[in-house]
């Protein structure tokens, strides 16, 4: 009852103050939605068709018209057609970045397998990125249409030294070859010998034919939101240490454990609602800046369960710190320091394999890599309870700990 | 009316350096972001990869095409490949997140690829681990196209040699040689033609033009986050401006014989002088850590540096001046700092985007800093290509200042 009373007291303190409710639901939601923007905003710009200048100096020829026909192939480039002069008045006034020129007998020089070269010329304006994009493109088409070329020309010189035995016993003659190269060339263009199919493990999508993860985890955001409000539980015993309402609240016939659970609840409930809000406001908001809404999986009991152990895995953490912080230095920016390199390391921020195997191996002794697994487990593998029963214990191995030595360590005075 | 501002600045820049907490977020802490994203998205600092994917390979075929296939993924340095033989075995582990990704080599692989009968590869993708598993795939696609290439041609061969009238006489070991001997040659002529193909490729730089560098992603990370936080400091400023307000010291200073602008101008001087030591640091780590480049333009350099800090203090004036309270000055200046740092562009050049994004992005002073700082340091750029830039977080630092000067209130 008594810890009650204190939960009410913090709460109101809490709601009433406006500013604190901004930092704890408006920064994460705008947070995440300037990501997911800016995230969109990146694969919208690699999507981008880039306009390629073209000069050829070999209209009309067999390979050149291919090479075009090729490079506008769906490949993510849109050639247009410029004069030599032009395109190079063009370039070096910054009205056009790049031009990529067909020298002259480009066809003739191919077919008789005399080497020639295709030459991308950039100017002020091309960054090296788009110089790269294009690049590979052009050496994909020009290496494929050269081995096509020299393969048929060294199967038919083959053919040509055999050309004195009889014709009985001339096997690679140049227009079996050719026929050949030519029926599986098309063929190739269309299904290639061996392609690779990707899908989702059995197991996952057993019996859901719309098991359609997205790719984009708001999970991370609000498990490092989450983990952000334990400073507003070590700022509020902090403060009250301060001022010495700690003692006077200790003076009252109130247990100690009656105190620090009064302090723990209110900031327990606003984690859940922290995340709870976080997530709904993901699931409408997202589509409208043009990302997948995320997918909650098919355990309500699996989400309730890890989202109460990380709000009170929170909350402990807000105890130690309380109780650990000397400074307002310390509950403020070293804590802020601190748990936001717990969530990158813990994954909740970029996939944890870009970070390396030695960042990854310390990502696992923090709080944050547990819950990010039990989201993952739930929301994107379509896990139950039973997936995330060392996730669960793990949380509440750390909220156990925290709140041990928070107790021990908490000078109320 | 200088000796007044440099003493009231002296004094704020001691309370700012004081504040062990506050040196953590302003300096610590855009240091480390960007020493991490620098080190995850490059290869900066260091020159191994330390980066590792695990992967199962389940090879049902008992030829050669899927020995040559599951050997090459073995041998890739990124991944560290775990052999099964039970394909359900391997969607479970994968299903449970212990590889990003399964590949599937099915029976009968190589006598297909003979028969020049199409095949396909499985890839099973741990949808907690996309990002991985789209790397798994880059590989195998990659390892695939030589044995694809291998498969067509020995399939060519065969088919021309089969159209020999005395084919089917033969004896079926001479044959075989005779094949296996022809694709011996051709295999070393495909990669004799690779080394020089019939159609080059060449690149070059017409008069004017930069040579492109490959793009270091430590030239963007630690502009991108210098710029972030010295926007996070305008909740700082604004915050002791308005405790001086309430706690009546604003008053004191204001009836001491010191002119007005004296006061503001040493606020403003304290939190520039903040956005120097930012700078400083963190480029000097930059260039100490990653060898990151400095420019060729100090003066430039300068420029950007002093029109950076303007915005800032003058933005902390504007917040002091229109939040009612310290605490919610602290708060909004939080909230005001991360939708700089996202919008700005400091997770992902946004201001390079497309389209309304782009336009949105170039509203804010921060999208100018970084664009600026990553120009000097990654391409080099005079202080005449710079200038815009520089005018750009003027005009804000103008626009800034003057809408504070007419809402300050020095007293209530």
């Amino acid at each position: 009852m008594n810890a009650l009373n204190i939960a009410y007291k913090d709460l109101m303190m809490l709601l009433k103050d406006r500013g604190q409710l901004i930092t704890l639901f408006l920064v994460p939601i705008g947070f995440i939605l300037a990501f997911s923007a800016a995230f969109a905003a990146g694969q919208e710009l690699e999507a981008q068709v880039i306009a390629v200048p073209v000069v050829n100096l070999d209209p009309g020829g067999e390979m050149s018209t291919l090479l075009l026909q090729q490079l506008n192939d769906d490949r993510g480039l849109q050639t247009e057609d410029y004069d030599q002069a032009q395109a190079a008045a063009d370039l070096s006034d910054e009205t056009i970045k790049l031009v990529l020129t067909i020298p002259s007998g480009f066809s003739a020089d191919v077919q008789a397998g005399k080497q020639t070269t295709l030459r991308l010329a950039y100017g002020p304006a091309a960054s090296d990125s788009e110089v790269q994009a294009v690049r590979l493109v052009v050496d994909g088409i020009a290496s494929d249409l050269s081995l096509e070329t020299q393969l048929v020309g060294g199967l038919s010189q083959m053919g040509a030294m055999m050309g004195d035995a009889p014709a009985e016993v001339r096997v690679f003659t140049a227009e079996r070859i050719a026929t050949q190269a030519e029926s599986q060339f098309e063929r190739a263009k269309t299904t290639p010998l061996v392609a690779l199919s990707a899908k989702w493990p059995d197991q996952i999508t057993q019996g859901r034919e719309d098991f359609n993860p997205s790719s984009f985890g708001v999970a991370g955001f609000a498990i490092m939101f989450a983990f952000l409000s334990a400073q507003t539980t070590a700022a509020s015993i902090f403060e009250e240490r301060k001022e010495g309402t700690f003692r006077r609240l200790l003076a009252a016939p109130l247990g100690k454990w009656e105190l620090l659970a009064g302090k723990m609840l209110p900031n327990f409930f606003l984690a859940i609602l922290q995340m709870v809000i976080i997530v709904a406001a993901s699931l409408v908001l997202l589509p409208l800046v043009g990302q997948q809404a995320p997918t909650l999986g098919n355990s309500p009991l699996g989400l309730a369960l890890v989202t109460i152990l990380v709000a009170l895995c929170s909350t402990s953490l807000g105890i130690l710190l309380g109780a650990l912080c000397r400074t307002e230095s310390q509950v403020g920016g070293i804590s802020s320091v601190f748990l936001w390199i717990a969530g990158m390391v813990g994954g909740a921020f970029i996939p944890a394999f870009v970070l390396g195997d030695f960042l990854n191996a310390i990502g696992k002794v923090v709080p944050h890599y547990w819950a990010m697994q039990a989201y993952n487990d739930l929301m994107l593998r379509g896990g139950g309870v039973g997936d995330i029963l060392l996730e669960l214990g793990v949380l509440a191995g750390f909220a156990a700990v925290f709140f041990a030595i928070g107790l021990r360590r908490l000078r109320f005075a | 009316m200088i000796r007044n501002s440099l003493a009231v600045a002296w004094k704020d820049l001691l309370i700012v350096l004081k504040d062990k907490g506050a040196l953590a977020v302003y300096f610590l802490m855009p240091l480390l972001f960007a020493s991490l994203l620098g080190m995850a998205f490059g290869n900066a600092g260091s020159d191994e990869t330390t980066i590792e994917i695990a992967a199962l390979v389940v090879n049902q075929d008992n030829g050669a095409y899927g020995q040559m296939l599951a050997d090459g993924l073995v041998g890739t340095e990124l991944l560290v490949v775990e052999e099964l033989s039970d394909a359900t075995l391997a969607d479970e582990r994968v299903a449970g997140g212990e590889a990003a990704a399964a590949l599937v080599i099915p029976t009968g692989f190589s006598q297909k690829i003979d028969a020049g009968e199409p095949v396909e590869i499985t890839i099973i993708k741990d949808p907690a681990q996309q990002e991985a598993a789209s790397i798994v795939a880059g590989i195998t696609n990659q390892a695939m196209a030589e044995i694809g290439m291998l498969g067509e041609l020995r399939f060519g061969i065969h088919a021309v040699l089969a159209q020999a009238p005395e084919y089917d006489q033969a004896p079926p070991e001479l044959v075989q040689a005779y094949e296996a001997q022809t694709l011996g040659v051709m295999w070393t002529q495909v990669q004799q033609m690779r080394q020089s193909p019939v159609i080059a490729v060449s690149d070059e730089a017409v008069e004017g033009a930069e040579e492109l560098q490959p793009w270091d992603p430590i030239t963007y990370y630690i502009p991108s986050f210098t710029v972030a936080f010295a926007f996070f400091l305008i909740g700082q400023m604004a915050k002791t401006l308005l405790q001086e307000k309430e706690e009546g010291t604003l008053r004191r200073l204001m009836s001491s014989p010191m002119p007005r602008g004296a006061v503001i101008g040493g606020k403003i001087l304290a939190y520039m002088i903040v956005v120097f030591l930012q700078v400083i640091v963190l480029f000097s780590a930059g260039y100490a850590l990653f060898k990151m480049p400095l420019g060729e333009s100090p003066l430039a350099f300068l420029g950007l540096t002093v029109a950076l800090a303007l915005a800032s203090a003058s933005l902390g004036m504007l917040l002091g001046a229109l939040c009612r309270s310290s605490k919610q000055a602290d708060q909004m200046g939080m909230v005001l700092g991360f939708v700089l740092l996202a919008l700005g562009g400091s997770i992902f050049p946004l201001f390079r985007a497309p389209g309304f994004m782009g336009i949105l992005s170039r509203m804010t002073p921060s999208a100018w800093g970084i664009e600026g700082y990553m120009g000097l340091v990654a391409d080099g750029w005079t202080l005449a290509e710079t200038a815009p830039n520089i005018l750009a977080l003027l005009g804000f630092a103008v626009v800034f200042f003057g809408i504070a000067v007419w809402r300050f209130k020095f007293q209530e």
